[in-house]
């Protein structure tokens, strides 16, 4: 049987610096006829040097059988999303071909082409079109698109007025069901309450048992090990390795804290905005600083570097990732606390205390990010590490060792027996 | 029905191939594949009507005041100020029959020159032949166009001239008029794409092609022997054949043949260098 996709020598080029040559203006073009013949004699001196071009993809090839489902995962500027943007042909690759066999849906991001002002009935039909279905098989579908959705009554409401859930619903349901044989899916679960993402799970879970082949890209490692066979790896625009899905969850897991691979994100050297957070310490305020323990009181310090914020209020956060199973424990913004930084110019420190860690031992990768305005305008994963070591959460010794076995947070309250009310309702008037 | 739906399955059907190589210069347009998105096309189109009806406060009555504005101010500056001549016909009335094609054209090669900026948000998500968006921002302008129509009928009923046997080319030179559009709406589309600033450089363009078409004078004011050259722009042979169409004057075929040819030579020009670029698109949109 012949491979439902088929990746050969797969390769993306990218110009990093050079890029008004590409970009330009109308004016530059102009005038660029002016000064073309002397850039070229500067370059030809060496005067200008031509900024490097940069391979998003490299010679990526593999084979995927019909019906199997596949995970793409990959730290980010990996070469993921270039990958999904070429299968789904909205950029041409430079090198390399790949040849689906079959009809192909892809899935890049929920809702594409939804109009606000447009109903939901009318943006089921227009996104169902903009995804390759035809009015007949649309009008086929409707009711099965709009009970999974669960809109029934808001039909005829512009999509302006549904909350952020109704939306994802109505985007996913029209997605779930263009029937291909092929499904490329990005990061769109992401979104979404947790009984909806179970229920599109288990969609995409039944599309795999009818045989469609997925291709699957997601930053959740559980989601990626429940659903998926078989996974790829990608690191730095190659293929680091493809097999058996819990195999490959490992060796990710294991290249994250590989120090010595630094990814050459190129988000990352572009988006060089207002603020960069180049490193963190984590330290214990109860007795030996370095090592952790579940229960102390822990200081996360961020050490920044900002120009050009103009007293623009940011708002910290950080979280954090468990590298056995790839999930975040924890995130936590200043925000939350309605603490925002004003004067924050040139190096210093932004610290966060956390007293009474309620994070159980493991080994956690931190990711830190600052928003300004509801803006992101620094995000990097990766940033240092926190090791937990077991510790007296409770200060009474009851908690049995190894709470990692247990749980992932604990909560400290308080209990107590209220004798003589039998019935739940009452306990608000007895307190 | 049965005949439609292959296409639709060449393109979307289980036994399809998508090969994916890497851009090789000049690119054939697959006209195949343009028919199986055609209801992708309609789709577009519909959506445009309904939102710019739905989001306007003024809705069809922008697309009523807008000619009628432009010709009260147009036939005082021009007709009663600068007495240009109009073959004897009332002023408002001639400049109507020239001005409905006109704003039809200018409107929508406005709108088509920002019509792939306007629409990254797809460029970048999802495949589609590109050519389906200039070519369906064209769309809604045909609306505005019948309701302009509807008022030029009601103004010669008035001014009472008559409509004769020319009125049954109006079809024939509406398509004139949409193939240039789309001609110079997909080229300025795809060239706005790559210079951004392009954009500025439209309206400025637009003004100075209104004053290079016969729209608020008459071609029989230009010499005869150097009227050809009129012909050269595209719209100048199809504004005066409106204009014939529906005050019954007689056709100067010479003139209609330059322009549409000029205008299937945009137009194959706009295509191929649409197609040019068009895979570039998503990188730099």
């Amino acid at each position: 049987m012949n491979a439902a996709v088929r990746v050969e020598h797969l390769g993306k080029q990218y110009v990093v610096g050079g890029a008004e040559q590409i970009y330009g203006s109308f004016r530059e073009m102009i005038t660029g006829v002016f000064t073309a013949p002397l850039q070229r004699y500067r370059k030809l001196k060496g005067a200008v040097h031509a900024k490097d071009t940069f391979w998003a993809l490299r010679n990526v090839s593999f084979e995927i059988e019909p019906g199997e489902v596949t995970g793409i995962i990959g730290r980010n500027g990996a070469g993921k999303s270039t990958l999904l943007k070429i299968l789904s042909r909205i950029t041409a690759p430079t090198e390399g071909r790949a040849i689906l066999s079959g009809k192909v849906a892809s899935l890049l991001e929920v809702g594409t082409g939804f109009h606000p002002e447009l109903t939901g009935r009318e943006n089921i039909y227009l996104n169902g079109t903009i995804l390759g279905m035809t009015q007949k098989q649309i009008r086929s579908r409707f009711d099965d698109i709009v009970s999974f959705a669960e809109i029934e009554s808001f039909l005829d409401t512009p999509v302006k007025r549904y909350s952020s859930g109704m939306y994802v619903r109505l985007a996913f349901s029209v997605a779930a069901h263009l029937d291909p044989d092929i499904l490329i899916v990005d990061e769109v679960l992401a979104v979404g309450d947790a009984a909806f993402q179970e229920k599109c799970l288990r969609k995409l879970d039944s599309a795999s048992k009818e045989g469609r082949t997925v291709l699957f890209v997601s930053h959740n490692l559980k989601m990626i090990s429940a659903l998926c066979d078989s996974c790829i790896v990608l690191n730095n625009g190659k293929v680091l390795s493809k097999g058996k899905v819990s195999d490959q969850v490992n060796l990710y897991l294991a290249s994250l804290f590989d120090e010595t691979e630094v990814s050459e994100n190129p988000d990352a050297t572009e988006e060089q905005g207002p603020i960069v957070i180049d490193n963190v310490r984590v330290c214990s305020t109860n007795g030996d600083s370095s090592v952790i323990k579940l229960g102390d009181d822990v200081s996360f310090e961020f050490r920044y570097n900002a120009d050009n914020l103009d007293g623009k209020a940011i708002s910290v956060g950080f979280s954090l990732q468990d590298t056995t199973t790839g999930e975040f424990v924890l995130v936590y913004y200043s925000e939350f606390n309605n603490v925002y930084f004003y004067d924050v110019n040139g190096k210093g420190i932004v610290r966060c205390l956390v007293e009474h860690l309620p994070v159980v031992p493991g080994k956690y990768l931190i990711a830190c990010r600052v928003v300004a305005d509801n803006r992101e305008i620094f995000f990097k994963e990766n940033i240092g590490v926190a090791v937990i070591r077991d510790g007296d959460f409770y200060g009474t010794g009851r908690l049995g060792h190894r709470a990692e076995e247990l749980t992932k947070v604990l909560v400290d309250g308080s209990w107590e027996h209220l004798s003589g009310i039998t019935e739940i309702g009452d306990v608000n008037e007895a307190s | 029905m049965e005949k439609q739906d292959k296409f639709h399955e060449d393109y979307f059907g289980s036994d399809h191939v998508t090969v994916i190589v890497p851009e090789t210069g000049w690119r054939k347009l697959d006209i195949r594949e343009l028919w199986a998105y055609r209801e992708l096309l309609k789709a577009l189109i519909v959506r445009d009507i309904k939102i710019r009806y739905k989001q306007t406060v003024l809705g069809v009555a922008w697309a009523i005041l807008q000619p009628v504005v432009t010709m009260i101010v147009f036939t005082i500056v021009f007709g009663k100020l600068a007495k240009l001549p109009t073959d004897g016909y009332p002023y408002p009335i001639f400049l109507y029959s020239a001005l409905l094609p006109w704003m039809f054209f200018a409107n929508a090669i406005g709108t088509a020159g920002g019509s792939l900026i306007g629409s990254s948000h797809l460029v970048s998500k999802v495949y589609f032949p590109r050519l389906i968006i200039p070519f369906s921002s064209i769309g809604s302008g045909l609306v505005d166009l019948s309701i302009s129509t509807g008022i030029l009928l009601l103004l010669m009923l008035y001014y009472g001239v008559p409509l004769t046997a020319n009125i049954f080319a109006a079809p024939v030179l509406l398509v004139g008029v949409i193939f240039t559009a789309l001609g110079v709406g997909t080229l300025l589309s795809a060239v706005t794409v790559a210079y951004r600033d392009f954009r500025f450089v439209v309206p400025f363009m637009v003004q100075i092609w209104l004053f290079c078409t016969p729209v608020v004078y008459a071609m029989s004011l230009i010499p005869d022997r150097w009227q050809w050259i009129l012909g050269l722009n595209p719209m100048a042979g199809v504004v005066e054949g409106f204009r014939a169409a529906f005050l019954g004057k007689p056709f100067d075929l010479v003139t209609l043949t330059i322009s549409f040819s000029i205008s299937t030579l945009i137009f194959v020009i706009g295509i191929i260098y649409f197609e040019k670029v068009e895979r570039r698109f998503a990188d730099i949109i």
